[in-house]
């Protein structure tokens, strides 16, 4: 795993990945619980990322919202 | 040589008189123009006549006008004329000759014509029209442009007037509390010094150091008599030179003076004049108001369509970031989904794969245990076959024995049994034995007893067990 800053995008691509993987039955059971884990982690993140930018715009546009 | 005839002054002075009555004994209409006038102070007016060509008089007379006609003869020529009778004025009179001893010649008015002084004054207006038109000067002041505002106001008037008051209040008390900076330049308003007195007003006020957005000149209230002087020319002439715009509220009753022709606007009464100036500037505020809602307007208007379009984008904004949020969602939801099959269906696979593993090992391990088992018993079997046979020999072996043993043996026996019951027969015979066979023997006073009539109630009894003996009491016998 980058230790770079995840991103949505580097989320969901990494998700992606792993579900491709996990389809592909390219994967060994040793590593599939550490693959889901790590899924699950990703998911919680966009998730988190998703409901954050919904708050963020919904506030963002009530406040416009509140000038006009 | 006669002696001279002698007369006296007097004689002389009535037969000339004689004469003069004679010979002018009617009235004469006379045009003449009026080098001086004045009253006595009991109300007769003398005239100084006279009659000029060019600048040299070529007759002069004395005319009087009796009190007693005067009144009548000078009303009807003022409301006519609207001028007093005054000095320069050219008037057609109807005269009587007059001759008296003392005074000499002179006439007595009967009759002013105020038709031919009104025409004489129409044209010398006509003429000074013509001229200042000719000059150029009867629109002169009309070329000005009014200042948006006129604030700085320079007065000509009369201080004391009527007609100035009621500009100033008319001024003063505006509905819109517009401020008036007025100055006033007092000057004589009518009559003969009435000309010169403006026009030197006119020159302070072009010469101030004040800016004025206006020259008004107002006049009212006093007599309406001799407001020629606003025909004049030399007046006009400087008034429309004026470096301000006039405006005039002279209030002819009649027609026009000159002065309203020249004058940049002409208006009836100096309230009239304030109104005016008023109104100017109400006009300026009203397009000032008209501008400014015009910009608030325009920019309600580009503030609403700002608006309008914002809201549109931020609707926008917010149904695609909804949107997209939502798509991402479903696709985070559907990896969510595909990775939790895949797992299980992996996980059950190998799961499956491990039972078949299973099966398979006990299926194996079950054919070696049988595999096993039939050899172990395969072996026991023979084992045990060759061990019973073993047996079976040696049970043969041992019965051929044994039914030699047997034969000893049941001799042996024989013997045995027949020693037993010597014995036994032996031992049946000893009460000792007896006894110990649960026997017991009651005997009463030492002798054993054997029959029951033997014994009577309460008799003592001793028995012999095979241990020990015991003492008994008869209770009851049967």
């Amino acid at each position: 795993m980058s230790k770079k800053r995840l991103t949505y995008d580097n989320a969901l691509n990494e998700l992606q990945n792993i579900v491709a993987e996990i389809e592909g039955e390219e994967i060994s059971i040793d590593e599939l619980s550490k693959k889901v884990k790590r899924a699950a982690e990703l998911l919680k993140f966009c998730q988190n990322k998703l409901r954050q930018t919904e708050e963020d715009v919904n506030e963002i546009l009530s406040q416009f919202d509140e000038k006009l | 040589m006669t002696p001279k005839q002698e007369y006296s002054l007097s004689d002389l002075m009535s037969e000339v008189n004689l004469v003069i009555r004679s010979s002018f004994d009617k009235s004469y209409w006379v045009v003449a123009e009026i080098a001086n006038v004045s009253t006595s102070p009991v109300g007769h007016m003398y005239f100084e006549l006279v009659e000029k060509s060019g600048a040299q008089i070529i007759a002069k007379a004395r005319a009087n006008l009796w009190s007693s006609k005067k009144r009548q003869i000078i009303s009807a020529f003022e409301d006519l004329t609207q001028e007093s009778i005054k000095r320069g004025m050219s008037v057609l009179l109807q005269l009587t000759v007059e001759f008296h001893a003392v005074y000499g010649i002179s006439f007595q008015i009967h009759d002013i014509d105020p038709a031919y002084s009104l025409g004489e004054l129409q044209r010398q207006k006509q003429e000074t029209i013509k001229r200042l038109k000719s000059e150029g000067l009867l629109d002169f002041n009309k070329q000005y442009v009014l200042n948006p505002v006129i604030q700085n106001i320079a007065v000509i008037s009369s201080e004391t007037a009527a007609g100035y008051q009621d500009f100033m209040n008319q001024l003063g008390n505006n509905e819109f509390h517009y401020q008036f900076n007025t100055t006033i330049y007092p000057a004589v308003m009518q009559g003969e010094s009435a000309s010169t007195s403006i026009i030197k007003a006119i020159e302070s006020i072009d010469n101030s150091n004040i800016f004025y957005d206006a020259l008004v000149i107002i006049r009212g209230g006093g007599s309406n008599l001799d407001l020629a002087c606003f025909d004049d020319y030399e007046l006009n002439a400087r008034l429309s030179q004026s470096i301000y715009p006039v405006f005039s509220g002279i209030g002819h009753e009649r027609d026009l003076s000159v002065t309203d022709m020249v004058a940049h606007t002409r208006l009836k009464t100096p309230t009239a004049v304030a109104d005016f100036i008023i109104f100017n500037n109400l006009k300026f505020e009203e397009r000032i108001k008209n501008l400014f809602n015009r910009v608030s307007d325009l920019s309600k208007d580009a503030i609403a369509e700002g608006m309008y379009s914002i809201e549109n984008h931020s609707r926008s904004i917010s149904e695609r970031s909804k949107r997209k949020v939502n798509g991402e969602r479903n696709n985070l939801r559907n990896c969510s989904f595909r990775i939790n099959k895949s797992s299980l269906e992996l996980i059950s696979r190998n799961r499956l794969f491990l039972r078949h593993q299973k099966s398979e090992l006990t299926h194996s391990a079950s054919n070696i245990k049988t595999t096993n088992n039939y050899i172990i018993t395969n072996t026991l079997n023979k084992l045990t076959e060759s061990i019973k046979e073993q047996n079976r020999k040696k049970q043969k072996e041992t019965e051929a024995i044994n039914t030699r043993l047997h034969t000893v043996s049941y001799l042996i026996q024989q013997q045995k049994n027949q020693l037993n019951f010597l014995h036994n027969s032996i031992k049946l015979s000893d009460p000792g034995l007896i006894l110990k066979r649960g026997f017991s023997i009651s005997r009463i006073n030492g002798k054993a007893i054997k029959d029951a009539s033997m014994l009577k109630e309460n008799d003592i009894l001793e028995t012999q067990l095979y241990r020990g003996s015991v003492k008994s009491k008869i209770i009851n016998k049967k």
